[in-house]
């Protein structure tokens, strides 16, 4: 699925239906985010990346260290399937 | 995910991919077994490692409301009860662990170009000696 589709699809499963005042709530909690300062707490390019040791879907510990030896880590951060 | 799409273009550029998600390691296996994606997805309970990174926020009171009359119980889904969540956000981490590239933004329903991770990794690439 091409990334246009995808979000797409991803704002249909979270907003489709709602209540105009439920998509108030969530709408005013992103706003919230971005006028917090919350942001201004995210690493940045030239950050030191801190290393981590969390388990895969099937439990095993996977090392950030060892992968990124290899070459390039991409990290994704992702809310999650709902 | 999109990143899916990326995949065949990082193998010469010797990158890795992993995603990390509060959701139970179940909920990972669903999503790589239905999307059937070819990177690992990794669980960090509580959002600690979000947290290292700038990322996690407690949810406001109204959204935890409204989340658990979708319904939405973040405390079962996530295995942990601080209904917490990461902003959604992208990195490049170079072979020394310093950030090549980072991207965030807390509305959902937008995500980084893979097009920009991919442009990252290249020139991260041709800066390296051969």
């Amino acid at each position: 699925m091409s990334l246009k589709a995808e979000l797409k699809a991803l704002q249909t499963r979270l907003e489709a239906n709602r209540s105009p005042e439920a998509l108030a709530t969530m709408h005013r909690a992103v706003d919230d985010l971005r006028t917090s300062g919350a942001t201004s707490r995210i690493l940045r390019v030239g950050d030191r990346a801190p290393d981590f040791m969390l388990p895969n879907a099937d439990g095993h510990l996977t090392d950030s260290r060892r992968l990124r030896e290899k070459g390039p880590l991409v990290v994704t951060f992702y809310r999650g399937r709902w | 995910m999109a990143l899916q799409a990326i995949l065949p273009e990082l193998a010469p550029l010797r990158a890795n991919i992993v995603a990390i998600s509060p959701q139970l390691p179940e909920h990972n296996r669903e999503l790589i077994r239905t999307r059937h994606l070819a990177f690992e997805i990794l669980t960090d309970r509580g959002n600690k490692v979000a947290e290292q990174f700038g990322l996690r926020f407690t949810l406001p009171d109204d959204l935890r409301r409204l989340y658990l009359t979708f319904p939405l119980d973040l405390e079962k889904f996530n295995g942990d009860a601080s209904w917490t969540l990461p902003i959604p956000a992208r990195f490049v981490i170079d072979q020394q662990g310093v950030i090549r590239y980072a991207e965030s933004d807390p509305d959902y329903t937008t995500r980084p170009e893979p097009e920009d991770t991919l442009a990252a990794l290249r020139a991260l690439s041709s800066a390296r000696p051969a």
